[in-house]
């Protein structure tokens, strides 16, 4: 409904990434693309799909993922042993926007998009409606580097907020698109520190914007889902890593249905 | 220019997780570079700990042999721990120290970088973890047992291609996890700003050092300094005094491994290109999709595949020049060095002294240059000896 009265009012139609927002606390997903096969991406996401996710982050591999521990390393390395590159993620991209209309965001280093060329890159993701970009690497005081490009192809550029100081947080939530990507610093707070910390970069977070916030706490079951859904808008999770038998024997499906559905009943119900 | 660029170079491409970290010590430093007292205190370490100046030697054998240009040698060798490193660690783990931290983790590649940081945490009774490749604990065994001699414990890295740019890897994870109360001692000009300008600032003792010796001994500037380049500390600390002098020549001396058209080199000026990697925009040694490329040399020290951002300036704007040098260059400047000056040099040094054995034969006898000895050999003398074929126990 507020879809079309929008559009008759002349507003620029709710994007892919509100509508993420709409159905309860948001659970968003990732995985490295070709990790361990392409296919087997694609079909994941479709699985997510339907389980529940309600955006669906896809890691272009690189060598190097120096923000993430070694097991994400790991994954893009296998990735990359199976031939997986830039143009092979679109490949992907367009198979998927074939079959679903899913909100899809990338997440990547810089240098390999650097190397792919940031105008081809962005306007690749324009074309396959990719609707948002992270990149690991490319703190508020080098996003110059891409934001020209990634706005004129109608591309956002999602923020990470990682400070514990309002200045920053401010700084950052105020110039963001798209949604904010909360990844605090777990091993600082214990217990009930954590909620607090939260609880609080939220309310500085909310005097600068209204687009949505997800948080990231290194989420492996439901339980811990809910703090992250319970002080923010949506919580951000691993899709589990499902070896390459597993997929050749049919019980891939069942695994990832099961666990996200987990993840996304346990958020309704908060 | 930006902050922390060195023309398109340099930046601060880091995960936001580590921004309000790298803000503070930018701040720090800033209060403590322009501190009389944390300089007075960095002086009194420098001379009578690390054992500063280092004496700038006159090669008279080599330059004889060689019957061209006089070479001097800058000896960073002699410096306590066997190189120009503890330098840099002294003035970091001080600067850590007054930022109230109580741990340091630093990424050693040759050992020499993990040594120096092991020693002046033990120095300061700190803790201390270095990360190190798994390749180069088992080529440079002998470090590894200093560092744990030392106090420290050493992680064997057994990621990617387990050598330096995987214990950098290793070593921003941990930090990400931990810097509230650990400082990363990086150990070169690379990595995201402040680091750049911090381990210049602090590895520029080296060319200040030898800009006023060599005037003393010659009466005026050398024609050329040479320096070997890995992410590139010893050099910049050799070029900073010099950059401004436009007739001296700056050289630094890349790993060629077994040859440039070969797959199995770390020749980043020669073979790399513009990239952003590790925190910073530089030029890299990387495939056509942008993914790091595995490299290779003999020396752990140079086994890394990107340089210092303002190496890439000093290339780009023509001041500075690299040319790589091969592993069988380097051996035999490495065993050149040994008979012609009873001086057994870092494989990582031997690159510079190869560069300067070519050099030298081609210039004026009234010329002069000097080469910067990183660090001393004899972490290498087991590798070398395997490298001729000759098994020995260490």
């Amino acid at each position: 409904m507020s879809l079309q009265l929008h559009g008759i009012e002349g507003f620029k139609s709710m994007s892919r990434i509100q509508s993420a927002f709409q159905n309860g606390k948001a659970l968003v997903a990732f995985l490295t693309v070709g990790d361990p096969t392409k296919e087997a991406t694609i079909r994941s996401v479709l699985l997510m799909e339907q389980a529940g996710v309600d955006l669906i982050q896809l890691g272009i591999p690189f060598s190097d993922p120096t923000a993430e521990e070694t097991q994400i390393q790991e994954s893009n390395l296998r990735a990359l042993r199976n031939g997986m590159t830039v143009d092979e993620v679109f490949a992907v991209i367009k198979e998927i926007r074939e079959k679903s209309n899913v909100p899809l965001l990338l997440y990547s280093y810089l240098n390999p998009v650097f190397h792919y060329g940031y105008e081809r890159f962005f306007s690749r993701c324009g074309e396959l409606s990719v609707d948002a970009v992270e990149i690991a690497d490319l703190p508020f005081e080098e996003k110059e580097e891409v934001s020209l490009v990634a706005k004129k192809n109608e591309v956002d550029i999602i923020s990470v907020i990682a400070s514990s100081k309002q200045k920053r947080i401010a700084q950052i939530a105020k110039e963001a698109t798209g949604f904010l990507h909360i990844i605090p610093a777990i091993n600082a707070y214990t217990g009930i520190a954590l909620e607090r910390e939260l609880e609080k970069i939220m309310v500085w977070i909310r005097k600068e914007t209204k687009i949505p916030a997800i948080v990231d706490l290194d989420i492996r079951i439901p339980e811990q889902a809910k703090l992250a859904a319970w002080v923010a808008d949506g919580a951000f999770v691993l899709c589990p890593y499902i070896a390459l038998d597993a997929w050749e024997n049919g019980q891939a499906d069942g695994k990832i249905l099961q666990y996200m559905a987990n993840m996304k009943n346990t958020l309704q119900e908060c | 220019m930006q902050k922390g660029r060195f023309g398109q170079f340099g930046g601060q491409f880091i995960s936001e997780k580590l921004m309000d970290e790298l803000l503070c010590l930018e701040a720090q430093y800033q209060f403590y570079q322009s501190d009389p007292g944390f300089q007075q205190e960095l002086d009194y370490l420098l001379k009578t700990y690390a054992g500063r100046p280092s004496l700038l030697y006159f090669a008279e054998r080599m330059t004889k042999d060689l019957g061209g240009a006089k070479i001097y040698l800058k000896r960073e060798d002699l410096n306590h721990t066997g190189s120009h490193k503890i330098n840099n660690v002294l003035g970091q783990i001080l600067l850590a120290k007054k930022m109230g931290k109580k741990r340091v983790i630093a990424e050693t590649g040759a050992g020499q970088h993990g040594v120096a940081t092991a020693t002046v945490a033990a120095l300061f009774g700190m803790e201390c973890e270095i990360f190190m490749g798994k390749v180069d604990t088992d080529r440079q065994a002998l470090n590894v047992y200093r560092m744990e001699l030392l106090g420290a414990k050493v992680h064997a890295v057994t990621s990617g291609t387990q050598t330096l740019k995987d214990a950098v890897n290793e070593t921003m994870r941990e930090w990400a996890n931990s810097f509230q109360d650990t400082h990363y001692v990086l150990g070169s000009v690379m990595g995201p700003h402040p680091f750049p300008t911090i381990v210049r600032d602090f590895q520029s003792i080296i060319g200040k050092e030898t800009r006023q010796e060599i005037l003393q001994k010659e009466g005026k500037l050398p024609a050329a300094v040479l320096a070997c380049v890995g992410g590139g500390s010893n050099a910049m600390g050799m070029f900073y005094a010099f950059v401004q002098d436009v007739n001296v020549r700056l050289i630094g001396c890349e790993a060629g491994g077994k040859g440039v058209d070969t797959p199995l080199h770390a020749a980043t000026m020669a073979r790399g290109v513009p990239g952003i990697f590790h925190g910073m925009k530089s030029y890299f040694c990387q495939d056509e999709n942008g993914q790091i490329a595995p490299v290779y040399s003999i020396s752990a020290g140079l086994d890394y595949p990107g340089i210092g951002p303002e190496h890439a300036f000093l290339r780009d704007s023509g001041r500075a020049e690299y040319f790589p040098i091969t592993d069988d260059q380097a051996v035999a400047a490495f065993e050149y060095l040994a008979r012609a000056e009873g001086i057994i040099c870092a494989i990582e040094s031997a690159h510079a002294v190869a560069y300067a054995r070519f050099l030298a034969p081609q210039m004026r006898k009234d010329e002069c240059i000097v080469v910067c000895l990183s660090g001393r050999g004899d972490k290498d003398v087991a590798a070398i000896a395997r490298y001729r074929g000759v098994q020995i126990d260490e």
